[in-house]
């Protein structure tokens, strides 16, 4: 195809989007806007801005701290999110304004040190450390963090921008369609996360089972309980026995406590020199702005996908940015369109990532999962409801998303060569500060130690699904999703008994998901037989 | 026991206890049993399928397995293995095993000692014994004291759990805790 009709092709989509956005827009632009407004009035409120700044100075030292990860802190800060009876808002504005700067951060320890600061910060390594190795550091810097910022700003932005078209699609849908797509999400993690696909379904599954134990709220059977009085839950996701910050922290959190013992010794293995040349870096991110913004848009788009990420958006915008720069025979050498591009796409990813969340209640990946569950423990539902009656919060993401990323690299450029130190804090100081927040923050929950029971059980539990290739984020999703999916499902059964299954909406789903299911497996034999084709030629 | 084996054997009791829970449903009422048993039968079949592959030897189970993406990680699981591979098998056995007790020991101490006392010995024993040095363990031992007493106890009122170790010996450690937060409330100003 030549450039031309590419160019005009993109072009044609462009102003299609933009007619479709606008025809769409013009019934609810009045809501829109109120809640922009509102959404911006109530990040900027004391106390959610404080907050926010909270969660990003975590966030900051977090997305720095290889082996520490955002969706892990994450976990282990949800309990006091709700010990300190924080609004949504509120909530949200520590929660996610941590979260939103990590990728941020940790492209800083990839470039420095050769070493991800945060998963979805690993490709940075590729192009950045060895500048950084030239003496190129700050100049590598400096175009990852204001790409990053550029990449966040677009993540944020797209989640506006689909409001008006994921609003009529999910207004249409009713509960039987509601709890296929509680099922589609479990099987879309399960199955796309890459490894076993019958172990991510099963995973899936028995989190959909554990979120069964507690009292039934229409027969007041107990299940699983074993006679247990803590078993039998209360509050929360209605009646739900295993309560979803104990279990999220002890199935993340502790895994990774392990592992940062068994790797031992300092956290970045490496001395740090003076960094100088930020603002050619900055200059450098001006200069490929379209290059930002079309990177920005595979992160968002990835971000979308359930099951990927930034840990995937990040090479995909790598292997794009190198190919669009034309230096691919240069990759590896320091190459800055292989900074800037993953830069900008794993920021991106985050937006993208809230955009089914919301809309469906399928998060895009474990961050968007563990979110998912703050939002039904604060008694948001994600679809209908989501938005029409809370619009505004759904801004005040968006603001948090832009707020946050502008705060952070703000402060990263102020005091860069300072924060960089931070890496070298060691290892054996972390684990018992780290053990402190796991069992304070489960025990806050209910205030019992069958909390910390649940916590460690669920440790135990992730660590061996870590060891046996078993996935955690399906499991999580099953269990955050498991008691939302029982309601629908009685009602729907109550209302159509089996016939629900038999609605378009109910098969259109019940389609994606079998495609879910063997996408991977079709895709692997495709690879096999292009593979088998290139060694035959 | 081989790898494979323990994976087997996990695989096993998943099924087992994903069996039990939907056998355990019959029991129930429609209402409670309906998701028990559309979402527990299909898992049974998946987790009995995952034991098949792996008797057969293609579970394909790795430390990287499920969350790895290519070229990527999740939650640090490719850090995890790139640096389990440059580690000695027994190192690394002895390490987890090690840690594993740290994690215990520190549930164990919350359960006997409360968590003011329990969480600040557990830090202070394991910065001890990791060689930290004297002048660290006891600032970061006294940190973390301080901001369970002073922080979530005097502020927040989180409610805690006494010891069992104290009740057992008939003493109230909650209630000198008590007595530190209201005599500091006193010395602050209003």
């Amino acid at each position: 195809m030549s450039d031309s009709l590419r160019r005009v092709l993109v072009w044609f989509a462009v102003v299609g989007f933009v007619g479709l956005w606008l025809f769409l827009a013009k019934d609810i632009a009045g809501n829109i806007g109120r809640a922009s407004v509102s959404g911006l009035i109530q990040v900027f409120s004391w106390p959610a801005f404080g907050y926010l700044l909270v969660g990003n100075a975590i966030g900051f030292v977090v997305g720095l701290l290889p082996g520490l990860g955002g969706p892990v802190t994450m976990a282990l800060m949800l309990g006091f999110a709700f010990q300190f009876k924080m609004s949504a808002v509120e909530a949200f504005s520590f929660l996610l304004g941590m979260m939103a700067v990590t990728a941020t951060t940790g492209d800083i320890t990839s470039i420095l040190f050769g070493i991800p600061g945060e998963g979805s910060t690993a490709s940075t390594i590729v192009e950045g450390h060895p500048m950084a190795k030239k003496g190129e550091a700050g100049r590598a810097l400096g175009a990852s963090l204001l790409s990053s910022l550029m990449g966040a700003v677009i993540g944020a932005g797209s989640i506006a921008l689909a409001i008006p078209i994921i609003t009529p699609l999910v207004l249409a849908l009713g509960t039987p369609e509601f709890f296929m797509l509680t099922v589609a999400g479990v099987t879309f993690v399960g199955a796309l996360s890459g490894g076993s696909v019958l172990k991510g379904l099963a995973a899936g599954g028995l989190g959909f089972l554990l979120s069964l134990v507690g009292l039934d709220l229409q027969t007041a059977t107990e299940r699983y309980t074993f006679g247990s009085l803590y078993l039998w839950g209360g509050g929360e996701t209605g009646g739900a026995g295993i309560g979803l910050v104990p279990a999220t922290v002890g199935l993340f959190a502790i895994p990774e406590i392990i592992d940062l013992s068994v790797k031992g010794g300092s956290i970045a293995q490496a001395q740090m020199g003076k960094l100088g040349g930020v603002f050619q870096g900055v200059k450098d991110a001006l200069q490929h702005w379209w290059l930002v913004v079309r990177c920005s848009a595979i992160g968002t788009y990835i971000g979308i996908i359930p099951g990927m990420g930034g840990p995937v958006s990040q090479w995909v915008s790598y292997a794009y940015a190198m190919q669009a720069s034309g230096k691919q025979d240069q990759a590896g050498t320091g190459v800055i369109e292989g900074v800037v591009g993953p830069g900008a796409a794993n920021n991106s990813t985050l937006g993208g990532a809230l955009i089914p969340t919301l809309a469906f209640g399928i998060p895009g990946n474990v961050t968007t999962a563990i979110l998912l569950g703050a939002f039904l423990v604060l008694g948001l539902v994600p679809g209908t409801s989501m938005l029409t009656e809370h619009l505004d919060v759904i801004f005040s993401l968006v603001w948090i998303l832009i707020v946050s990323n502008v705060i952070t690299v703000t402060v990263c450029f102020l005091f860069l060569n300072q924060l960089a130190r931070l890496t070298e804090i060691r290892g054996s100081l972390l684990i018992p500060l780290l053990l402190f927040f796991i069992y304070l923050g489960s025990y806050t929950h209910t205030n019992s130690f069958g909390d910390i029971l649940v916590t460690f059980s669920f440790g135990a539990l992730g660590w061996l699904m870590v060891v046996f290739g078993w996935s955690r984020p399906a499991l999580l999703l099953g269990l955050v999703l498991g008691r939302l999916a029982d309601n629908y499902l009685w009602i729907s059964y109550s209302r159509y008994e089996f016939g629900f299954l038999e609605r378009p909406g109910v098969l259109i789903i019940l389609v994606l998901i079998l495609g879910s299911v063997l996408y991977p497996e079709v895709s692997k034999r495709w690879r096999r037989r292009s593979l088998g084709k290139g060694v035959e030629k | 026991m081989t790898f494979s084996r323990l994976s087997v054997l996990f695989t096993l009791c998943l099924l087992l206890l994903v069996a039990w829970a939907v056998w355990e449903a019959w029991q129930w009422p429609l209402e409670a049993r309906l998701t028990a048993w559309m979402i527990g039968i299909p898992t049974v079949l998946l987790v009995a399928a995952v034991l098949i592959q792996e008797l057969r030897g293609r579970g394909g189970s790795s430390t990287q397995g499920q969350e790895g993406n290519p070229g990527g990680q999740i939650l640090g699981v490719t850090l995890m293995t790139e640096a389990r591979q440059s580690l000695d098998p027994g190192k690394e056995r002895r390490r987890t095993t090690n840690i594993i007790g740290w994690i215990g020991g520190f549930a164990l101490a919350i359960l006997l000692l409360g968590f003011h006392v329990g969480i600040s010995l557990g830090t202070l024993l394991y910065l001890k014994l990791a060689g930290e040095r004297w002048p660290i363990t006891l600032a970061v031992s006294l940190a973390v004291w301080g901001s369970i007493a002073l922080f979530f106890d005097c502020t927040m009122h989180i409610f805690f759990m006494e010891g069992k170790l104290f009740v057992w010996l008939g003493l109230k450690s909650n209630q000198f805790h008590s007595e530190v937060c209201r005599y500091l409330a006193v010395l602050l100003p209003k």
